[in-house]
């Protein structure tokens, strides 16, 4: 497996630069993950403040509101923990690149999360993030630098 | 399929692991601590916050957690949905706060100190069941010594040499600003209120979000007068060394800004939360917010010797709890106001 994740530079080569991309992608959630986490060990600030402040948003729909005020809000321990194990999953996936493209849909999933909950400036971030994520689903960035090479060798198929 | 369902599997297990014995640790911490929700300037560095977050965990076993509260309204409503709340404390609520949003949450009644020498401005207030004064000013028009303007009445505003130079606060989101709306209200009769400050429309420089900002405006030079508190002038005093600011005297009886400290009905470790109210009144800590917040301290004695003693005693309006919907009917002719200014 480590003999197919460095032999992959000499095979799928011209995915090196967008394998950069990816494991700094990683990097960037991991950091986030890590934050979170300790916020949310805290039980004050972190996820708790972000779901309050998106209640008082306008541009917000009206089903999200309803959603965040009767499911989101009394329960946001559960949601942060799954936002933070989804961090996590992407971080990982994305710097070890193993399942990157059922990662990045999940990824494009959560930052679809993201634009409903945080403030409408960082709306082009999240954007641009999920082009991101988009890009490395469609050219399978695992296979470069990443284990997923290793797979698609064996078995092939969509998944890699 | 199976390669990525045993990943997410793995993952959460992985957290779940962790989440478990980190629980036992943090809650065994979390027994012997309290969280205290207050503005950013006051946990700020250079706020009251740390110091006297050291002075009582010196008298005490328990430990503070300051949690930056940016918003009163965000605050509350976050302790009213969150049934898991950790907030102990929630400091920084002023009069508008408690009759606005104070009903958001419930609140525990709080023992006091009986033998405190109160302000006589405030005495109206200290016998508040759930809520606790910690320190207090008036609010009045805040110069420069060498202004060639005089203000001796909320009528001088409008002289034509102030147009634009006046700092003011936007009602809605700041405090003082707030103060302001209400004392026009509360000295002129309804229709004269609403045509004094249309007219004192042009005399604004603008209607800043925050009080710091305005202040900015009229530090910078861009406006000569600020709503402010009457101990800004002793912050320039103490810190720069400058005598050259004042409190403008103003004829009619200055509004009062009283900060509260209230107690959550859901608090964690309520007598531990007892005993930190109870605490900001005492000498020592008393001291610290007058010197770090620059307001007054509700037990007078101990301005004693301090520049905050030379503070001169102002007349001041009665200190009271507004109906919700007055203070709501006065907001919303203000936003009326300023949605047809330009017409």
């Amino acid at each position: 497996m480590l003999q197919a994740y460095f032999e992959s530079v000499k095979y799928v080569g011209h995915l090196l630069p967008i394998s950069f991309l990816r494991i700094f992608l990683g990097y960037f959630y991991m950091d986030l993950a890590i934050k979170d986490w300790k916020q949310f060990l805290l039980g004050v600030g972190g996820y708790a403040d972000v779901f309050v402040e998106a209640l008082n948003k306008n541009h917000i729909p009206p089903w999200f509101r309803l959603l965040l005020g009767e499911q989101i809000i009394p329960y946001w321990q559960t949601v942060a923990f799954f936002l933070i194990g989804l961090q996590l999953i992407v971080a990982i996936s994305y710097i070890i690149g193993y399942c990157v493209r059922p990662v990045s849909i999940l990824a494009v999933v959560l930052c679809i999360a993201y634009l409903l909950i945080f403030s409408a400036e960082q709306e082009i971030f999240f954007k641009l993030l999920i082009a991101c994520h988009l890009v490395l689903a469609w050219v399978g960035a695992g296979r470069c630098l990443g284990i997923d090479y290793y797979f698609y060798k064996t078995r092939r198929g969509v998944w890699w | 399929m199976k390669h990525f369902l045993f990943f997410v599997f793995m993952v959460f297990s992985l957290l779940a692991g962790l989440f478990l014995y980190k629980e036992d640790n943090v809650k065994s911490i979390e027994d012997k601590k309290i969280h205290v929700y207050a503005s950013s300037s006051f946990i700020a560095k250079w706020g009251p916050g740390p110091a006297l977050k050291d002075l009582f965990e010196k008298q005490n076993l328990f430990k503070v957690e300051f949690v930056e509260s940016p918003d009163v309204n965000v605050t509350l409503q976050k302790i009213s949905m969150d049934e898991g709340s950790n907030a102990d404390v929630v400091l920084g609520l002023d009069q508008y706060d408690i009759s606005r949003l104070g009903g958001k949450i419930k609140w525990r009644d709080i023992d006091r100190p009986g033998n405190l020498n109160y302000s006589n401005e405030i005495k109206l207030v200290t016998n508040e069941r759930t809520f606790v004064p910690y320190d207090w000013a008036p609010l009045t028009f805040v110069m420069k010594k060498d202004s060639a303007v005089e203000v001796a009445s909320l009528n001088d505003l409008l002289k034509p040499e102030l147009k634009t130079k006046i700092a003011l606060q936007d009602p809605r989101t700041s405090s003082p600003g707030l103060q302001f709306l209400v004392w026009v209200f509360e000295n002129k009769n309804s229709e004269d209120a609403v045509k004094f400050l249309k007219e004192l429309s042009p005399q604004v420089h603008s209607y800043a979000p925050s009080w710091s900002a305005s202040y900015g405006l009229f530090t910078s030079g861009q406006a000569d007068l600020v709503f402010s508190h009457v101990t800004s002038p002793v912050y320039h005093q103490v810190e720069e060394k400058n005598t050259g600011y004042l409190a403008a005297e103003i004829a009619e009886a200055l509004p009062v800004q009283v900060e509260f400290a209230g107690i959550p009905a859901s608090c964690k470790n309520c007598e531990a939360a007892e005993m930190f109210v109870a605490f900001l009144l005492s000498d020592e800590a008393q001291r610290t917010i007058m010197s770090k917040n620059y307001m007054l301290p509700v037990n007078d004695k101990v301005k004693e010797g301090t520049a905050f003693d030379a503070v001169k005693k102002y007349k001041t309006l009665p200190i009271k709890f507004y109906d919700q919907s007055r203070v709501e009917k006065w907001l919303n002719t203000w936003a009326e106001i300023r949605k047809n200014e330009g017409n």
